[in-house]
C-alpha cells in the first residue's frame, strides 16, 4: 500500500479519471487517455496500483490497461505550446483519444512570467499583459480541440494562498484592484447596502449570528470582494477563524477562470486530536495533526449547479488505495436533516 | 496579419500572397481587416483597394462558414453554433470518477467538449501547518 498523500486528492483524482475513460459506456467512453505533464513524470505505480484494486475497474471488460494511457512531459512553455498546438491534435485523431489531461496549467506560466527579475518595476504590467493572451490563446486551442474532437479536457491548477483584507494585518487592510470608475459606483451600492445584510443571500435570513456576511470586505464592485464565487473560497457566508487563514486562490486568475466551463475546487481541511474539527478553537493541550478531511466542490458548471456557498453541498470524500472514495454523510453529522446544521455543527 | 493563420487555419492565403507582407507591416490585423473600413486599410497599407476589399470579404466569409453561421447553404462546412438541443443531448459523454456521490455531484462526471479545472492544494508539509496552529 503506498503512503496517500497529504495533497488534496488533485493528482488521484486525474488518474482515475485516465483509467474510468477506457471503461465502456456510461462510466467512460472506450477510449485512449493523454496525460500531459509539466512537472513530474506520470506516476504509473499509482496507476497501475489503481487499476489492480479498484473493483469497477477490475470488473471492467474490456479491462483498461496502462497501455491505453499515452503521457508526455513538457518542460517548458515553448515545447508546451508546440506540443499543444501541433502534436496533440495529430495524436487525438490518430489514436482516438477522448481524455486530455493537463497537469498542471499554471506552472510553466509560473515559471516564465514570475520568475525573479521578471517582474520588476514597468516590466511587471506588461509581463501580465502578455501572460493574459498567451492564457487567452491557449484556452482558445483548448477549447477548440474540446470541441472539434468531443473530447473532455481537463487541467490542473495549483492554488496560492490568499492574502486578504480579512486578516489582522492593518498593512492590507484595504481593497484592491478595483479601477476608480468601479469605485465611485460602488460607493453609491455601498451606501445602501451598509446598514443590512446582503439581500440576495438566503443564509443572511437565518439571523442566527450578528455577523454581517462578507462586511470585512468593503468595496463589493472589487475582484477582492467578487472572486470568492468563482474561485471556490471564501464563500463561506460565516467563516470561522481557521477558514479565514486558510483561503486559497487557483493561479493565473480572472483571465484564466474566464477560459475554462467548469471548475472543480478540492478543498482539504486538517483534523487535530481525537475526532476534532481544526475548526475549533481548541486551547487544551497541543493539538496534533490527525487527519485531512476532504472535500469536492463543484464552483460552476455548465451542466451541473454549483455546491453552493462554504462546505454544505460539497461533497466529502477519501483517498483509499483503491482511489476516491465519498464519506457517507449519514455516519457524520448527528440526526440533522438540514445540511446547513451540519454544517454549523462544523464551524461552531 | 501574423495572426490570420492562427484564427483561420484553413484560410487559402496564396490568392492573397501579394498583399500580405504590406499588411504585416503596417500591423493590420485580423480583427482589423474585419472591423475598419477597406478604404482605410487600403490607405494604411497602400495597396489597390479592390484587392484589400476582396480579401476583406473572403476573410469574412471563412469565419462565418468555420463557425456555421454562414448564408451560404454549400458553403457551410459544420454547425459548431447551430446545434439543436437534441444534437446536443446525444453527444453528451461524461467520463465517470468510479464513485457515485462524486458523480452525481458533478452531474455524471466530467463532460465531454469542455474545458474542465481541477483545482486544490498539493502535497503540503504537516509540520507547518501544525507550527501555524501552535502560533496562533
Amino acid at each position: 500500500m503506498l503512503t496517500i498523500s497529504s495533497g488534496a486528492g488533485k493528482t488521484q483524482f486525474l488518474l482515475t479519471l485516465l483509467l474510468s475513460a477506457q471503461i465502456p459506456a456510461p462510466r467512460g467512453l472506450s477510449s485512449s487517455t493523454l496525460y500531459i505533464s509539466t512537472e513530474s513524470a506520470l506516476p504509473t505505480t499509482r496507476l497501475s496500483q489503481l487499476l489492480l484494486t479498484h473493483p469497477v475497474l477490475l470488473s471492467a471488460n474490456p479491462k483498461p490497461t496502462l497501455d491505453k494511457v499515452i503521457s508526455i512531459v513538457t518542460p517548458d512553455l515553448e515545447s508546451q505550446d508546440h506540443i499543444l498546438r501541433y502534436q496533440v491534435p495529430v495524436a487525438i485523431r490518430r489514436r482516438g483519444i477522448r481524455l486530455i489531461i493537463l497537469d498542471s496549467v499554471a506552472a510553466n506560466y509560473r515559471a516564465e512570467f514570475e520568475r525573479p527579475g521578471a517582474g520588476n518595476g514597468q516590466n511587471s504590467g506588461a509581463n501580465m499583459a502578455q501572460r493574459s493572451s498567451e492564457l487567452v490563446k491557449l484556452g482558445q486551442l483548448l477549447r477548440d480541440l474540446a470541441r472539434d474532437e468531443n473530447c473532455a479536457v481537463v487541467v490542473a491548477n495549483q492554488v496560492a494562498d490568499r492574502f486578504s483584507s480579512q486578516g489582522r494585518s492593518p498593512v492590507l487592510n484595504r481593497t484592491t484592484q478595483s479601477s476608480p470608475l468601479t469605485r465611485r459606483d460602488a460607493r453609491t451600492l455601498l451606501d445602501n447596502s451598509m446598514g443590512r445584510s446582503m439581500p440576495s443571500l438566503p443564509e443572511a435570513d437565518l439571523g442566527e449570528t450578528t455577523a454581517m456576511p462578507f462586511k470585512s470586505t468593503m468595496d463589493p464592485m472589487s475582484l477582492d470582494h467578487q472572486q470568492r464565487w468563482f474561485t471556490g473560497w471564501g464563500d463561506d457566508p460565516y467563516p470561522s477563524h481557521l477558514t479565514i487563514k486558510n483561503m486559497k486562490t487557483p493561479s493565473l486568475g480572472l483571465i484564466w477562470t474566464t477560459q475554462i466551463a467548469c471548475r472543480i475546487a478540492l478543498i482539504k481541511r486538517p483534523v487535530y486530536g481525537p475526532g476534532v474539527i481544526a475548526d475549533e478553537e481548541n486551547e487544551s493541550g497541543e493539538p496534533v495533526l490527525k487527519n485531512w478531511r476532504r472535500w469536492m466542490k463543484v464552483v460552476f458548471a455548465p451542466h451541473v449547479m454549483p455546491s453552493g456557498p462554504g462546505l454544505e453541498g460539497a461533497v466529502e470524500f477519501d483517498i483509499k488505495g483503491e482511489g476516491l472514495r465519498a464519506v457517507k454523510k449519514k455516519g457524520k453529522s448527528r440526526k440533522t436533516n438540514d445540511d446547513d446544521d451540519a454544517e454549523h455543527a462544523l464551524q461552531t | 496579419m501574423t495572426d490570420l493563420t492562427a484564427v483561420l487555419p484553413g484560410f487559402a492565403t496564396h490568392q492573397y500572397v501579394r498583399l500580405l507582407p504590406s499588411l504585416e507591416k503596417n500591423l493590420v490585423t485580423t480583427a482589423d481587416l474585419l472591423t475598419l473600413d477597406c478604404v482605410e486599410i487600403a490607405k494604411r497599407a497602400q495597396l489597390p483597394l479592390l484587392d484589400v476589399k476582396r480579401l476583406c470579404n473572403a476573410v469574412l466569409e471563412a469565419l462565418q462558414s468555420h463557425l456555421g453561421i454562414s448564408e451560404n447553404e454549400e458553403l457551410q462546412q459544420s454547425s459548431l453554433l447551430r446545434k439543436t438541443g437534441k444534437d446536443i443531448l446525444n453527444s453528451w459523454n461524461t467520463i465517470s470518477t468510479l464513485d457515485d456521490d462524486l458523480d452525481l455531484a458533478l452531474g455524471g462526471g466530467i463532460p465531454t467538449g469542455y474545458i474542465t479545472e481541477v483545482t486544490g492544494e498539493r502535497q503540503v508539509f504537516a509540520v507547518l501547518a501544525v507550527l501555524t496552529n501552535a502560533m496562533c
